[in-house]
């Protein structure tokens, strides 16, 4: 009993003032529940993903929509991204290196391990940049415009094109197709249904353009920032600024939280865009 | 130093990569499992579809879970601030069962809707498929049903006139 009230008093007393409750410095606590804000952003956007998938009858198949990569290599299911998501754990790693550097008052040692992560980043950046420029200059796919689609039925296609598609080709229901485009204008295949019917290939859902841009997008922002915040701080690390504070580095602390978000949301992107 | 190593003394930033990495491979290879890349005989089977997402989701929370204990630290914080930032991050869970069920639901009325646009457009009327069951809505006169279905009948030849011109 005399054990409890004096534990109670003790408790009362930490929140009184003067001591750090917490254990941890201001700023990174504010850190931490940035992230958390950024995280509820983020979550938003990715059950947005998802109402608007549940809600349509088809939708882009992944492993077809995603199976390019540079250097020509075409029908590659998920390799590209597979190796941005390495890229962007490894530079997560040089991070926690840099901290562990700091920590132990290692001027070189971070310098050297930021400067990893830096281009870890970049090279990131770099993968993203090719698959946007794949999606919009190759492949056509807008905001408002999804070339991507998948069939509902069986079928012939009566009409050859679209790269490898020849008349008389059978597709199954769930099987996915690209509308290609030729000298600006859409150039959808004809099929005939089991039933007889002639149709042509229809355009797939078009929330999914608006929604890989927009959300890809959002995280490519974080890590653009995410990059030139490293930067900023690599170089206050190199003049010796942070050597000054005597302070364990705690700036590469805090940028160290930031990046090893921006891997944690990639986590989820990847998840919901790419293997689902 | 000791705190930064694991108890085979590698560095614990190099166990963090092995396990991500792994964890990662992983996740792609049940993903192409699922949708029948590996296996053609999976392709466009729903029940792979649903297990691939479970197994891959499960592996997922397995990485963030590791990133935020063990990279960020916050399994070493004091455990009241641990909380006050995973505690609030427990609403999540229902945020994304509330949309997907809402999705769910949009998806239903949509392909109800266009049921019946179809049937509309593809032949004439026919007014069984106006008729309501009375046995669900016995309170419902007969009277009021019949001028309901007379409306929808003019409704219905007004639009045909319009296609004819």
């Amino acid at each position: 009993m005399v054990e409890t009230i004096s534990e109670e008093k003790k408790q009362v007393e930490l929140w009184e003032g003067g001591h750090s409750p917490f254990k941890v410095k201001y700023g990174k606590v504010m850190m931490w529940y940035f992230l958390l804000s950024d995280a509820f952003t983020f979550a938003a956007f990715l059950s947005a993903y998802g109402a608007l998938r549940f809600s349509s009858p088809t939708w882009p198949v992944p492993d077809f929509v995603f199976s390019t990569a540079p250097f020509g290599i075409n029908h590659a299911p998920l390799i590209f991204v597979t190796i941005m998501s390495f890229v962007l754990i490894a530079s997560s790693v040089t991070m926690v290196r840099a901290v562990q550097e700091g920590r132990k008052e290692n001027k070189k040692g971070t310098a050297f391990w930021l400067l990893l992560t830096v281009i870890g980043g970049a090279t990131f950046l770099g993968c993203q940049a090719w698959e946007w420029n794949n999606f919009i200059t190759k492949e056509h796919m807008t905001i408002s415009v999804n070339p991507f689609g998948t069939h509902v039925e069986s079928g012939t296609y009566i009409e050859s094109g679209g790269h490898g598609i020849e008349i008389g080709d059978e597709f199954e229901a769930g099987e996915p197709y690209l509308i290609h485009k030729h000298h600006g204008e859409w150039n959808p295949l004809k099929y005939r249904t089991e039933e007889g019917v002639i149709k042509e290939q229809a355009f797939g859902s078009r929330a999914f353009g608006a929604l890989f841009f927009f959300v890809t997008g959002f995280h490519g922002f974080h890590v653009t920032l995410g990059v030139t915040f490293l930067i900023i701080v690599l170089v206050n690390v190199v003049s010796g600024l942070y050597a000054k504070r005597k302070n364990g580095y705690l700036m590469v602390e805090k940028i160290g939280l930031f990046w090893h978000f921006v891997d944690l949301v990639w986590v989820f992107v990847f998840l919901v865009f790419y293997l689902v | 130093m000791s705190d930064h190593s694991s108890s085979n003394g590698l560095n614990k930033a190099y166990v963090g990569l092995i396990i991500l990495g792994l964890v990662t491979l992983l996740e792609v290879f049940f993903s192409l499992l699922s949708k029948g890349d590996i296996i053609s005989s999976l392709e466009g089977k729903d029940w792979a579809f649903y297990v691939g997402a479970f197994i891959i989701a499960v592996f997922s929370f397995y990485k963030a879970y590791y990133i935020i204990s063990h990279f960020m630290h916050l399994g070493s914080e004091v455990k009241s601030f641990a909380m006050s930032v995973l505690l609030p991050a427990c609403l999540l869970v229902w945020l994304v069962i509330a949309f997907l069920w809402a999705g769910d639901s949009w998806g239903y009325n949509r392909e109800r809707d266009n049921v019946i646009i179809i049937d509309q457009a593809m032949e004439p009327i026919n007014p069984s498929r106006l008729e309501l069951d009375t046995a669900e809505f016995p309170e419902l006169d007969k009277g009021a049903m019949n001028g309901e279905e007379h409306n929808a009948e003019n409704h219905f030849n007004v639009k045909k006139e319009e296609v004819q011109h």
